[in-house]
């Protein structure tokens, strides 16, 4: 199920809506008491100056393996497509000049051609769309579209949002705290049609991140669920079916303790098989232990019941993904954690439709895993999780070696590696003062410093 | 100065070259002209590298303004009431002001929002507004927030009667002031008429939910500074609604220049203060049931509505139209009449 090529897009990070209910239609009873067990990462450092900010996985070439569009920082403009190689590492591949920092890209056919192109949401001055047309061989061309978009673009989302058949356009204002929606006009050029505030009651800054499409209220048209990481709050904007969104309804994180938690990522799944999309998100505290935040939906695009999950033991959450890692049938997830660099697996132990997370893993790596997926790197059957780190300038892959319970063969004996994987000793805190009130809500407290990861 | 120009020749010659700030050109751009636009940067430059205001202002003035210019943005290339590629624009109080509430303006691109904030924000004067007797202070400094609703760390607002006038504040001291207005008493269903004016640009917003979630702002409206009273009329259903006064045009809300001008005695004053608000801090807003007839808002149909529609007869578009048929006529009598409470 998991190997064959055409699935990869279903096995990113985002895991669309449509491919996790399949998964919560596989739940089978042999639920997974095997710990989660992923080799230590291995890395490939980008060129000099390039820190890779984002991830999307698709086979672009055809062999077989998934290959990555990577998004990056650089003073150049450069983003990145790399080519997998098949045992986890990636090889350089084609350097596209997309004008200055990205921190997302869109793999869709924009054009209408049928055949997927890149487009990146590019940061600074000014924002835009910049569309690099998809060819033969998986090779990309600079279409020199260019589409003003509004204050620091930082996320997007695609989908056809108004049933006309292509693939329109949302992107976050990070710094407007908005939502800009643009129209496709069939071609690959876009027209803005609406810009939504979020949190315009909010004393601070909201700072949207992360925007992802989904059919969260069931009515057969994509909606969109956004993070305010300023806000420390979950958006929805509810399409009416034609493109045109209602209001933001916006729902906090919970408090944890003492405090109220960053937000900075989150991953969209039916987390407890309903039949819905759930978010899970990366809850990051001041407090050492971090931890997971559920927020279930309840059938309607509500957010009501939100859940305090299990997070990594130390450092700041930052990101997550989803993936049924051991092929029980339920998601576990992996969290990024920021200084130190760490990823925990963490393995859900529930039944079938409740949630409990158990960390089986601390990967180290370089110092924030800003964006995690879950993809077979080495056409295995199980999912591998691949991340980058801008301030390392690398990418890295975690091998999976879990056994697998259903339906997959192990691409590696995995209980004979387990024996022989050294214990991780617990690493230490990094020291850090205390963060600066960067969204201007009035508190120094865990958004400001999910905002000062995320800059 | 005299003294000055004893001690190095050097010094005197860049007093003299800073003498011929602004010139034209922008200062972060190489230009044949000596000098550049902005005087404060340009002075600086010039106090370094004279040369930059006696010949050209080439690569080195360049450098050196992007070097030394850190945070002077006005006055710049580009006029305010239309969008350039460059930051800031050429008139320096507005391109001050907006640059103050919209750091982008300055540090990005001089965009169509920034176009429409100084369209909408610019050469306007402080101005005051009366505030109507026997009104209800909000007794929150505006270095305080007692009645911030979900942006405190407490959830508190105030619970409003209709009929009674609310006077306030608005100032933006991170967080900046949000007043919550409770509408927890008023009645579900019921046409609620806002009365409001302020000193600076408003935002009314009509927000409904918990802090929780969901929480949602399903109306805004929008007011200028002395402009009058404004009449805003909503209908409140059934749940938690807040009526929330900010600042705020379109297409912001503010954060920064609306200092607040009362001195918290717990926190001294920073040793350079933020400029005073270059507009007034008040507003007053009343809330009243709106009744089909009650031209003047008391609540009840009577003699004095009756007078306002005798008074606009024959005329239109105005409150007293009140079947909306583009005239006052015989027809809106008779329905004044029927609403007759009095």
């Amino acid at each position: 199920m998991f190997g064959a090529p055409a699935n990869f897009p279903r096995l990113t990070r985002r895991i669309l809506c449509s491919t996790l209910l399949i998964l919560g239609a596989l739940n089978t009873t042999a639920r997974g008491d095997e710990l989660l067990v992923f080799a230590q990462p291995v890395y490939d450092v980008m060129p000099a100056g390039i820190g890779p900010s984002m991830l999307r996985a698709r086979d672009l070439d055809g062999d077989g393996f998934p290959d990555l569009i990577v998004p990056a920082r650089t003073r150049d403009g450069i983003s990145l497509v790399l080519r997998g190689v098949g045992d986890g590492h990636f090889a350089p591949w084609q350097e596209l000049l997309v004008g200055n920092f990205s921190d997302w890209a869109e793999l869709a056919d924009f054009d209408g051609d049928s055949v997927e192109d890149i487009l990146f949401g590019v940061r600074g001055d000014p924002s835009q769309l910049a569309l690099f047309k998809g060819g033969k061989g998986g090779i990309f061309t600079d279409t020199a579209m260019r589409v003003e978009i509004g204050r620091d673009n930082s996320g997007l989302a695609s989908g056809d949002f108004d049933g006309d058949g292509d693939r329109d356009i949302a992107a976050t204002n990070y710094l407007g705290a908005s939502v800009d929606i643009l129209s496709n006009e069939g071609n690959g050029s876009f027209v803005r049609t609406a810009r939504l505030d979020v949190a315009r009651w909010s004393g601070g800054i909201a700072y949207p991140r992360q925007i992802e499409p989904c059919d969260v209220d069931g009515d057969k048209d994509l909606d969109l669920l956004v993070v305010l990481t300023g806000g420390g709050r979950l958006v929805l904007l509810r399409n009416q079916g034609n493109g045109v969104f209602d209001r933001s309804r916006e729902w906090q994180v919970p408090q944890i303790g003492t405090e109220r938690p960053g937000f900075a990522s989150m991953a969209l799944a039916d987390l407890d098989a309903d039949g819905d999309i759930d978010v899970l998100g990366s809850a990051l505290l001041l407090a050492p232990q971090q931890k997971s935040i559920a927020f279930i939906n309840d059938g309607s695009g509500g957010f009501a019941q939100r859940l305090v999950l299990e997070g990594t033991p130390i450092g700041y959450a930052f990101s997550v993904c989803l993936g049924d890692f051991d092929h029980d049938g339920d998601l576990d997830a992996a969290q990024g954690a920021a200084l130190p660099g760490l990823i925990a697996t963490l393995r859900n132990n529930g039944s079938t439709t409740t949630l409990n997370f158990v960390m089986d893993q601390l990967l180290g790596i370089g110092q924030l895993p800003r964006y995690l997926i879950a993809v077979d790197v080495d056409s295995d059957c199980d999912l591998d999780i691949v991340g980058c780190d801008a301030a390392s300038q690398a990418v890295f892959t975690a091998i999976n070696l879990t056994p697998q319970l259903d339906g997959c063969q192990p691409g590696f004996l995995a209980a004979n590696v387990r024996a022989k994987l050294k214990q991780v000793p617990m690493p230490q805190m990094i020291p850090q003062l205390a963060p600066s009130d960067l969204n201007g809500d009035g508190t120094k407290s865990a958004a400001d410093r999910a905002l000062e990861l995320a800059k | 100065m005299r003294v000055l120009c004893i001690t190095t020749a050097l010094s005197c010659a860049s007093f003299a070259a800073a003498q011929q700030c602004p010139g034209v050109g922008d200062c972060r751009e190489v230009h044949v002209e000596p000098g550049c636009v902005m005087p404060d940067c340009c002075a600086l430059v010039c106090k370094v590298n004279p040369l930059c205001c006696e010949f050209t202002w080439d690569e080195a003035c360049v450098d050196l303004a992007l070097e030394l210019c850190d945070g002077i943005n006005c006055p710049a290339i580009g006029v305010c009431d239309d969008s350039h590629p460059t930051p800031g624009c050429n008139q320096y109080p507005c391109c001050d002001f907006i640059c103050t509430i919209d750091g982008w303006c300055c540090s990005v691109t001089w965009d169509a929002t920034c176009v429409n904030e100084a369209n909408r924000l610019c050469g306007v004067t402080t101005c005051a507004i009366a505030i109507p007797l026997g009104a209800i202070e909000e007794l929150e400094p505006c270095y305080d927030h007692f009645n911030d609703g979900c942006n405190g760390l407490i959830f508190a607002s105030r619970a409003v009667n209709l009929g009674a006038v609310y006077a306030g504040k608005f100032a933006t001291d991170a967080p900046r002031d949000t007043d919550w207005m409770s509408l927890a008493r008023v009645p579900a269903g019921a046409t609620i008429r806002a009365e409001i004016e302020g000193e600076f640009p408003w935002e009314f917003q009509l927000v409904t939910g918990s802090c929780e979630g969901p929480l949602e702002v399903p109306f805004l409206a929008h007011g200028g500074p002395c402009e009058g009273v404004s009449l805003i009329e909503f209908t409140v259903p059934s749940g938690d609604w807040f009526a929330v006064i900010t600042g705020g045009v379109e297409t912001r809300t503010f954060r920064n220049a609306f200092t607040c001008d009362e001195v918290d005695p717990n926190a001294p004053p920073p040793k350079e203060p933020p400029p005073p608000s270059p507009y007034g801090l008040r507003y007053w807003v009343r809330f009243t049931e709106h009744r089909l007839g009650d031209l003047d808002g008391d609540g009840i149909v009577d003699a004095r509505d009756l007078s306002i529609l005798l008074n606009a007869w024959g005329s239109n578009g105005t409150i007293a139209d009140l079947n909306g048929s583009g005239s006052v006529d015989a027809a809106d009598l008779t329905i004044l009449l029927n609403a007759w409470t009095a």
